[in-house]
C-alpha cells in the first residue's frame, strides 16, 4: 500500500514540479516571453477575441491578455510563496519555543492559536484590510494575521517529539545552550515535514490573493494580478467571456501544480511524518 | 566523588489540573572516584530520572547532588557551564543520540565546537584521534547515523563524550537495545576506556548481570527508592532484601552438578502504575512474599545487615540466608 502511494506520489510530484518550474519561468522571463506590454491601452483594439495577433485576445482596455497573463504571475505566484514564507518561519519559531520550552510560556502561545484560530480565515483577513485599507503590505499582513497559527501548532507537535530524542539531551550536556539546540538540531529536524504543508499552503493562498484582488482588497486594478484581471473582466462576462476565461485558467492550473506537488511530497514522506501533520 | 544526597522529582503535567507523580522518591548514594556503581532496577523505577538529574538535563525537585565537593544543585549558570564538559551521559537508544541530518564528524566535532577546546585543522585530527579510540575506522565519519549500526553508534557515543575528557559518565543501559554478541564488545570496551581514561561511571541498567561484571558497587533501586546497596559481592553474595533475591532468581541457571534445582523467590505480580501515595509502609509490601503487618504501617528504616551494605526491609533478619556456591550462582534455601 504504502509502496503503491509512494509510486503515485512519484508521478504527482514530477507533474507539479514541471508545471511549477514553468510558471517559474514565465515570472523570470516575462518581459522576453511577453509580445507586448501588458500595460500599454490601446483602446481600437479592445475585446479582441483570440487570434493571430493577440494569443487570448484583449481585454476591455485593448490591452494583450497573454502578455498581462504572464506578467500576473509575479504577482500570484511570488506574493504566495512571501505569504507562505512569512508564516512558515514565523511559524516554526513560536511553535519551537512552545514547544521546547513548555510550562508557561507554551500555555500561553497555545492559548492565543486557539483562540486565533477560531476566527474564519478569509473574513478576519477582509476586515483587517477593510480597517487599513487595500495594498499589498496590508494584503500580506492580512493573510500572515492568521497563517502562521497552523504552523506554531504542528511545529510544536513535532518538536516535543524531536526534543525527548537523545541527541537534544546530548547536545545540552556537551555544552549547547538552549538556543543553539533551537537552531541547530530542532529547527533543521521540524523543517522538512513543514514543507510539505507550506506547499499545499500556496494553492491556497493563490486562491485567498486572488479572492482578496477580485473583491479589489487586494493588488490594485491596473495591476496585471490574476484576481484583479478577472474583476475588471467580470462586467464582459456574458459578452466577452475570453476576458476571464485566460485569468482563471492561470488560477486553477497554479493552484493545481501547487498541490500536485504538496500531495506527491507527502505520498513519498514516510508514514510517521504524515501522522504528525495530519495531512 | 560523585555524591548524591536524598533527591527527588516530581513531574507535574497540566496548568490548571494538575496532576503530579512522584517518580523518584529520595536517593541517595556515592561513587567513589575512578570506580562504577550499578543503578539496578526494572524499567519504570526511575533509574535514567536519576541519571537525567546527575548531568543537568533535569532539575531535581529536593535533594542534593555533590561533584567534587561541589553542589551542583545550587550552582549560578556560569560555573554550572563550565562543570557541564566534566559530567556527560550516554543514553539507551543509540538511534536517537545523533542529530539524523549530521554526518557521524559533525557530531563528533560538535563537542569542540560548543566548548571552543580546538578549532579548524586541529578538530579533524581529534575527531580521527577519536573514533579509533573507540576501534571504528575513519571511514565511518562520512556516514549517516542510519547507516551504522546500534553498536556502532554507541562506540561513537562513547567517542562523542570522550571529547571532553569527563570525569564522570552516566551509561544509562547503553546497551539494552543492543543483540547480545554485540553487548559484550560494547561493555568491554566501556571498560577499557575506563581504564585508560580513569573516570568515575554510572551504570544503569535493568540486568543485574551485566551490572554485576560492570560494577563495583551495586544500588537497587524500586518504584523510586534504592532498596539495598553494598559492594557487588556482598549484594550478590548475601542478598538481603526481597526484591534483590528475586531479581537475582530471574538470573539463576538451574547448576545440576550442585545436585539440586534453586527454588527461586517469585513475585506477586501488579501493575507498577499502583497509586503509591494512599499506601503506607513499604513500597514493596503489595509484591512481597513475606510482607507482616509491619510493612503495611511503617516505612523500613535503612539498616546495615553487614558493614559497608545498606538495606531497606523491615524482616531482612527472618530471611532465610542465602548461600552462594561455587560457581558464584545463588541459591534460596
Ligand atoms: N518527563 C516526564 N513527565 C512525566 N513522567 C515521566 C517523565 N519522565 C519519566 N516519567 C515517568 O517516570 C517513571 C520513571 O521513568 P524512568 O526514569 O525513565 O524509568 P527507568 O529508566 O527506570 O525505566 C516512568 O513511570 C515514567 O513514565
Ligand atoms: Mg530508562
Amino acid at each position: 500500500m504504502y509502496i503503491l502511494e509512494v509510486t503515485r506520489g512519484k508521478k504527482m510530484l514530477l507533474t507539479g514540479s514541471i508545471l511549477i518550474f514553468g510558471f517559474m519561468a514565465l515570472a523570470v522571463f516575462a518581459p522576453f516571453i511577453a509580445p507586448y506590454d501588458p500595460d500599454d491601452v490601446k483602446v481600437e483594439e479592445r475585446l479582441l477575441p483570440p487570434g493571430e495577433h493577440h494569443l487570448m485576445g484583449t481585454d476591455g482596455f485593448g490591452r494583450d491578455i497573454f502578455s498581462r497573463v504572464v506578467f500576473g504571475t509575479r504577482y500570484s505566484l511570488f506574493l504566495a510563496l512571501v505569504v507562505v514564507s512569512i508564516n512558515l518561519l514565523l511559524g516554526l519559531m513560536i511553535g519551537s519555543i512552545a514547544g521546547y520550552f513548555g510550562g508557561l510560556i507554551d500555555e500561553l502561545i497555545m492559548r492565543i492559536v486557539d483562540i486565533l484560530l477560531a476566527f474564519p480565515n478569509i473574513i478576519l483577513a477582509l476586515c483587517i484590510v477593510g480597517v487599513l485599507g487595500p495594498s499589498v503590505q496590508n494584503l500580506i499582513l492580512a493573510l500572515v494575521a492568521l497563517g502562521w497559527v497552523g504552523y506554531t501548532r504542528v511545529s510544536r507537535g513535532l518538536v516535543l517529539s524531536i526534543k525527548e530524542q537523545g541527541f537534544i539531551g546530548a547536545a545540552k550536556a556537551l555544552g549547547g545552550s538552549n538556543m543553539y539546540i533551537i537552531m541547530r538540531h530542532i529547527i533543521p529536524n521540524a523543517f522538512p515535514p513543514l514543507l510539505v504543508l507550506a506547499t499545499l499552503h500556496v494553492s491556497h493562498t493563490i486562491l485567498s490573493i486572488a479572492a482578496l484582488s477580485f473583491l479589489g482588497l487586494g493588488v490594485q486594478a491596473p495591476t496585471p494580478e490574476w484576481g484583479a484581471m478577472l474583476s475588471e473582466g467580470k462586467q464582459f462576462i456574458f459578452t466577452h467571456p475570453h476576458v476571464m476565461i485566460s485569468p482563471g485558467l492561470a488560477i486553477t492550473l497554479s493552484v493545481l501544480s501547487f498541490n500536485l506537488l504538496g500531495e506527491g511530497l507527502r505520498d513519498v514522506l514516510d508514514p510517521r511524518a504524515r501522522e504528525v501533520l495530519n495531512v | 566523588m560523585l555524591e548524591v544526597v536524598g533527591i527527588k522529582k516530581v513531574f507535574t503535567s497540566g496548568i490548571f489540573r494538575r496532576r503530579s507523580i512522584e517518580v523518584v522518591r529520595g536517593v541517595s548514594f556515592r561513587v567513589n572516584k575512578g570506580q562504577t556503581l550499578g543503578l539496578v532496577g526494572e524499567s519504570g523505577c526511575g533509574k535514567t530520572t536519576v541519571g537525567k538529574m546527575i548531568v543537568r538535563l533535569i532539575e531535581p525537585t529536593a535533594g542534593r547532588i555533590l561533584f567534587n565537593g561541589i553542589e551542583l544543585t545550587r550552582l549560578d549558570p556560569r560555573k554550572l557551564r563550565k562543570l557541564r564538559p566534566k559530567i556527560q551521559i550516554i543514553f539507551q537508544d543509540p538511534d536517537m543520540a545523533f542529530n539524523p541530518r549530521w554526518k557521524i564528524r559533525d557530531s563528533l566535532g560538535e563537542p569542540f565546537k560548543l566548548n571552543r577546546l580546538v578549532r579548524g585543522r586541529e578538530i579533524i585530527d581529534r575527531v580521527l584521534e577519536l573514533i579509533e579510540t573507540v576501534g571504528l575506522h575513519p571511514e565511518h565519519l562520512n556516514r549517516y547515523p542510519f547507516e551504522l549500526s546500534g553498536g556502532q553508534l554507541q562506540r561513537v557515543a562513547l567517542a562523542r563524550v570522550l571529547a571532553l575528557q569527563p570525569e564522570l559518565i552516566v551509561a544509562d543501559e547503553p546497551t539494552s537495545s543492543l543483540d547480545v554478541s554485540v553487548q559484550a564488545q560494547v561493555l568491554t570496551l566501556l571498560k577499557e576506556l575506563q581504564r585508560r581514561f580513569q573516570f568515575t561511571c554510572v551504570f544503569i541498567s535493568h540486568d543485574l548481570n551485566v551490572a554485576r561484571w560492570m560494577s563495583d558497587r551495586i544500588a537497587v533501586m524500586y518504584r523510586g527508592k534504592i532498596v539495598e546497596e553494598g559492594k557487588t559481592e556482598s549484594i550478590f553474595g548475601s542478598p538481603c532484601h526481597p526484591y534483590t533475591r528475586a531479581l537475582l532468581g530471574a538470573i539463576l541457571v538451574p547448576d545440576p552438578e550442585a545436585g539440586r534445582t534453586w527454588r527461586i523467590a517469585s513475585l506477586n505480580h501488579v501493575s507498577p502504575e499502583v497509586n503509591l501515595e494512599k499506601a503506607g509502609g513499604c513500597s514493596f509490601q503489595d509484591r512481597c512474599p513475606h510482607a507482616e503487618k509491619i510493612c503495611r504501617e511503617k516505612e523500613p528504616p535503612l539498616a546495615v545487615p553487614a558493614p559497608d551494605h545498606r538495606v531497606a526491609c523491615h524482616r531482612f533478619k527472618d530471611l532465610v540466608p542465602v548461600q552462594a556456591n561455587v560457581t558464584g550462582k545463588v541459591c534460596f534455601l
